[in-house]
């Protein structure tokens, strides 16, 4: 191998990746607490009374999941313009990754929420609960304390699936990598360091989430 | 509270389980319901509250229908019944503490302090103050079972509904939940209404004992007359059975 | 009515970009096929080495395979694509096909995973089958066939399928770099009509109709085996 690594010139460029490294958290951030809403709304729906919410819902899960995000992310770019909202490239990424977090996460709380043993339930009615008292006493958090390391693996995975977002044009860690490569010719160096703060922030991330799961949900470590 | 049950009729699917069963109940009365597994004893229970939805029949409590009665309604009866479940049902994500209060923050919206009060006395009275702040999965069934009925308890039902509290227990646990009961029996007025096999515990504690099976009432009456000289062939056998190991 | 009539009324396309994006479609799956084939092997290895307590115990070793596994579930696949195009011909001098390009990154993406899906599988077989295949004087290759393996089948079956389903959706990923399967047809024909919508929303439906069988599938599979226990 005639190669001589030359990191000077990263060095130069460090404010590029920290930006890149910004944005592609800003994305991921918004597009989990959308997904996380409209996760929370279709796991809702999953269950309701109503078949048009149920059946609604199903589809949009299934059409979500069974399609790549770049799909998405076209479709909702394009469609929007078509629809004639002038939606900027930023945030076609947010609203197509946020639906497309919204789709899986609507399983996973689902999943969380029916492990919630009926008996639970029954014992908060008998004390005279509501539905929605019942719901938000007894369910929400345990359901949540079922599902959170899944919900946070779907955090990592919104870290990694942001990087689409370059191909849109918005400036996130991965555009940077490749506007670097291209402008300095260090593809190899500029490439590692980018691989490396992706790892970092994953490997963070999944630590943090360790810890808060133990923070948050004491009840379960005892 | 009195209960009063008039021709009710409940199956499960295509299981009947109550048969045109009629039965009061009077305010304050001790009564204990006895029979075989699939007799309906706890059903009974469960449709005394909602719990479990009726197909003919009536059930009134305290003069009101917890059949035709408005969601509203039926809420603000439950604040008047409690229930203690054979699996305990605690909530695993509150502490002992959280666990009783929950209720008396949430649906009687009371104060702070008198939370705090009508808490502390009822985990008194069953014997657990020192676990106050210890979640529930670290307790044994038997304290599991009387946070249970303290939870039951702090919300000053006038009735209150037990099944089978101590059949989910270690032999060696049941003692210290039966004693609590005792305890309670003897010292409050309410209405209780208990479906268990212990049949000691039922002569001590039981104004009425009443035998059931199939979904009918076979036999009922006061214990020393029901338990110890049974009137029906059918509660001869079944007594026969359930004290066979004792002996 | 002609054929162009009913498939411009339909979907807004002509029967030769209808036929073009159907083209896309038969590479994809044999991308997938392709990719998911190579992957499996090369993860299974991997997930086995890394099972081994002797592996473990070697931290250099484990650390060789975690800096693989690592990086290929830690780094988005958009970033490999590129990297494994662009810079790898920098290091090693050698010009990759978009073809080779395309299948190889998409393997060792799948290997990486696979290979924990394996991993957790195998560990999750007690020592005491272990003990029982040996001392029935079973080889090792014996214990792991008849005992071991089809065990570990239960658990490592449902999430394999899911990292299959994922890499063939991810294949859409290489159109980036020119690799002519489904999302580049659709990104080209809507660049060509000016029309970008209807491609895109055909190819949508032919994912679709690609993944959606094989989700049904697995979720009949977890069904199954949640039964048996």
């Amino acid at each position: 191998m005639n190669y001589v690594f030359h990191f000077q010139s990263i060095w130069n460029n460090a404010e590029l990746f920290l930006s890149g490294t910004l944005v592609t958290l800003q994305l991921a951030v918004l597009a989990m607490l959308f997904g996380t809403v409209l996760g929370i709304v279709g796991a809702v729906a999953r269950n309701s009374h109503w078949r048009i919410a149920r059946g609604f819902s199903a589809a949009a899960v299934e059409a979500i999941r069974n399609t790549p995000l770049l799909v998405q992310l076209y479709l909702w770019y394009f469609g929007l313009g078509v629809l004639g909202i002038d939606v900027p490239p930023y945030w076609s990424v947010v609203i197509a990754l946020g639906v497309n977090n919204g789709g899986y996460l609507t399983e996973i709380i689902r999943a969380g929420i029916e492990a919630i043993k009926i008996q639970q339930i029954k014992a908060g009615v008998s004390l005279g609960m509501s539905g929605f008292q019942v719901f938000r006493y007894i369910i929400i958090m345990p359901a949540f304390g079922i599902v959170f390391p899944a919900v946070s693996n779907q955090f990592v995975i919104s870290i990694l699936m942001s990087a689409l977002a370059m191909i849109i044009g918005v400036k996130d860690l991965t555009y940077q990598a490749v506007y670097l490569q291209a402008h300095t010719f260090r593809s190899i160096e500029t490439y590692i360091v980018v691989i490396v703060l992706y790892i970092i922030l994953s490997k963070a991330i999944v630590l943090f989430s360790e810890f808060l799961d133990r923070r948050l949900f004491k009840y379960k470590y005892v | 509270m009195k209960v009063e049950f008039k021709k009710v009729n409940k199956s499960y699917d295509h299981l009947q389980v109550l048969r045109n069963l009629d039965l009061v109940i009077e305010s304050g009365e001790k009564v204990v319901l006895i029979g075989p597994s699939g007799c309906g004893k706890s059903t009974t229970l469960f449709c005394i509250n909602a719990l479990e939805p009726i197909q003919s029949g009536e059930i009134l409590v305290g003069g009101t229908s917890t059949v035709s009665c408005s969601r509203k309604t039926l809420r603000k009866m439950r604040q008047k019944i409690g229930i203690v479940f054979q699996q305990f049902n605690l909530f695993p994500h509150y502490t002992v503490s959280e666990n009783v209060e929950l209720a008396l923050k949430v649906v009687l919206h009371l104060s702070p302090q008198e939370t705090h009060q009508r808490a502390q006395k009822v985990l008194g009275e069953v014997g657990l103050l020192d676990k106050i702040n210890n979640y529930v999965s670290q307790l044994s069934g038997g304290q599991q079972q009387r946070v249970a009925i303290a939870r039951a308890l702090v919300m000053e039902p006038e009735i209150l509904l037990l099944d089978e509290i101590t059949s989910a227990l270690d032999p060696e646990l049941t003692g210290e939940v039966l004693d609590v009961m005792e305890k309670l029996a003897k010292e409050r007025a309410i209405t209780m209404i208990f479906v268990t096999h212990e049949i000691l515990f039922s002569r001590k504690v039981a104004d009425r004992v009443i035998f059931m099976e199939d979904g009918m009432i076979i036999e009922q009456g006061h214990p020393e007359q029901v338990l110890k000289n049974p009137a029906e062939e059918r509660t001869r056998q079944f007594l026969h059975k359930v004290t066979q190991h004792l002996a | 009515m002609e054929l162009t009539d009913l498939t411009r009324w339909l979907f807004h396309l002509s029967p030769y970009d209808i036929l073009l994006l159907l083209k896309g479609a038969l590479t994809t799956i044999a991308l997938s096929v392709g990719a998911i084939g190579i992957g499996s092997i090369l993860g299974a290895v991997v997930g086995w080495i890394r099972s081994l307590r002797l592996v473990k115990r070697i931290r250099p070793l484990w650390w060789l395979t975690s800096i693989y596994v690592d990086t290929m579930r830690g780094t988005p696949l958009l970033l490999q694509v590129y990297f494994v195009y662009y810079a790898v011909p920098v290091l090693t001098g050698i010009n990759t096909s978009v073809f080779f390009a395309g299948i190889a990154t998409l393997a060792l993406f799948q290997g990486g995973y696979v290979s924990e899906a394996v991993r957790s599988g195998l560990e999750a077989i007690e020592r005491t089958q272990w003990w029982a295949g040996e001392s029935l004087g079973m080889s090792y290759l014996q214990t792991m066939r008849y005992i071991i393996l089809p065990q570990a089948m239960r658990i490592i079956i449902p999430p394999f399928i899911g990292i299959c389903l994922g890499v063939i959706k991810d294949t859409s990923l290489v159109s980036t770099i020119g690799f002519i399967e489904l999302s580049f047809r659709a990104k080209s024909i809507g660049a060509r009509t000016l029309d970008t919508l209807p491609p895109w929303l055909f190819a949508a439906g032919l994912y679709f109709i690609i993944c959606y069988p094989i989700s049904r599938f697995s979720q009949q599979i977890e069904a199954r085996l949640r039964k048996k226990q």
